[in-house]
């Protein structure tokens, strides 16, 4: 009695599988062009083979792939036509359908090296990021970024001020209202706007609205003055050397 | 009594069986956290080969084989049974959406639960029984005598019976279920 029940449900279940796939094994939703084809597992599956890339570009011609875009989002992407150098690849390396857990690893298989000529065009595919700092650049985005991974960039920020351990900080500390063509020191409570205006002062410097310029280090003793500065500022030094000199002779008057 | 039993006998299965969730639910958390999510794919096959490993004790009962003693094998069973439904539970929580697989799962829990209360029920029966034998043998009557009117030896199988006409069959459909799951996967995988 219970073998045959056990039996029969292993039995019924079999049945399912094959007559209602779509609710029986599929593991996840069809995307939208394809699910008018839920049920029939074997019109992109060869059972115990794959996914035959055959079948896919039976549909999907190469040289058509991208024409047309569907996607309104992508509505300010130039078409990208590539595939139709893609002979002989598999279909499966770069896209899947069913969507699991992580439906954007199902482009892992992807290389950049695929495309060619006007098709290795960034903005092709990719969406600018919606930042002032990028919102600048038409083009030329491998001069920061590269193909592997669009995060770290190869954008040297110590070419404009050294992020050491002290600034080890959010981009948003010190570029605000998202624009990372320019930035501000008093995002953080150590820098205020108040006590750095009263350090330069007393040092006979009245142009301190560009720190980097000067401490690019980020180390407040390493300053290291721009020409442009020194010349726009020599009636500054001067007088800054002489307020030095005073204050270093009424120190050593004290210690006396 | 009553309160003695759900102590020493439900209740420390039962937190078992509730940490069995808990866990799971923490290691697929974790998993998210650390975006290693693709780990749970790699969880089925090997939760489902621990559990495999784990019916030596069933081979053994059988006397199919003649390792160790029972009752080690039932302590590694229930232990390796555990481990694995944990990670299969963690696979399933995270990549599946068709019913064979639901199907799969719920054979898995029911069965965890029968195997935690058929346990559960042998201790209750070991306990009465000896307690029968006390009293039995503080009257006057023979040890002998003792053993014929051991009347609670025949419901403690009785209740042992009654825990494998739920065990057995949900584990031997929870097996079937798994390998039509396993040839699906194989069938329309890549």
């Amino acid at each position: 009695m219970k073998k045959s029940v056990v039996l029969l449900s292993v039995m019924a279940c079999i049945f399912a599988m094959f007559r209602y796939p779509s609710v029986m094994i599929n593991p996840g939703q069809l995307l939208e062009g394809h699910k008018k084809i839920k049920n029939d597992c074997s019109a992109c599956h060869v059972m115990f083979r794959g996914i035959s890339s055959e079948k896919c570009i039976s549909c999907h011609k190469l040289s058509e792939i991208g024409m047309k875009d569907r996607d309104s989002t992508r509505a300010d992407r130039k078409s990208t036509l590539f595939h139709q150098n893609l002979s002989g690849q598999e279909c499966t390396a770069c896209h899947t359908d069913h969507l699991g857990a992580n439906p954007e690893k199902s482009f892992s298989g992807f290389s950049h090296d695929m495309l060619q000529g006007a098709a290795a065009n960034c903005l092709g595919c990719h969406k600018k990021p919606a930042d002032l700092y990028h919102e600048k650049f038409t083009e030329n985005c491998s001069h920061c970024h590269s193909t592997d991974k669009w995060k770290p960039s190869t954008f040297d920020h110590s070419k404009y001020f050294l992020l050491d351990k002290k600034h080890n900080a959010e981009c948003i500390t010190c570029h605000t209202n998202n624009n990372y063509g320019s930035y501000t020191c008093y995002g953080c409570h150590e820098h205020s706007e108040s006590k750095i205006a009263g350090e330069h002062r007393e040092e006979g410097i009245y142009n301190f609205s560009n720190c980097a310029s000067c401490h690019k280090s980020g180390n407040e003793h390493d300053i290291k003055i721009p020409l442009e500065y020194r010349q726009g500022n020599e009636s500054q030094d001067k007088s800054g050397s002489k307020k030095k000199e005073k204050k270093k002779k009424s120190k050593e008057d004290d210690d006396d | 009594m009553t309160r003695s039993i759900l102590f020493k006998n439900v209740l420390p299965y039962l937190i078992w069986y509730i940490a069995l969730f808990l866990a799971t639910i923490l290691i697929d958390y974790v998993l998210h956290k650390l975006q290693l999510v693709y780990l749970g794919r790699y969880l089925g096959p090997a939760g489902t080969f621990i559990v495999i490993i784990s019916f030596v004790y069933s081979l053994q009962k059988r006397r199919i084989i003649n390792w160790a003693s029972p009752k080690l094998l039932l302590d590694v069973h229930e232990i390796l049974a555990w481990i694995g439904s944990l990670m299969i539970m963690v696979h399933a929580g995270i990549h599946f959406n068709a019913l064979l697989p639901w199907l799969a799962i719920l054979l898995l829990i029911i069965a965890v639960a029968s195997g935690f209360t058929g346990k559960g029920l042998l201790n209750i029966a070991k306990t009465e029984l000896t307690e029968k034998k006390k009293q039995l043998l503080k009257t006057s009557i023979s040890e002998k005598e003792v053993e014929d009117k051991l009347f609670f030896d025949s419901i403690t199988v009785d209740i042992m019976k009654k825990w494998r006409v739920v065990h057995l069959p949900i584990t031997l459909l929870l097996g079937l279920i798994t390998l039509l799951h396993i040839v699906s996967v194989i069938m329309y995988g890549k």
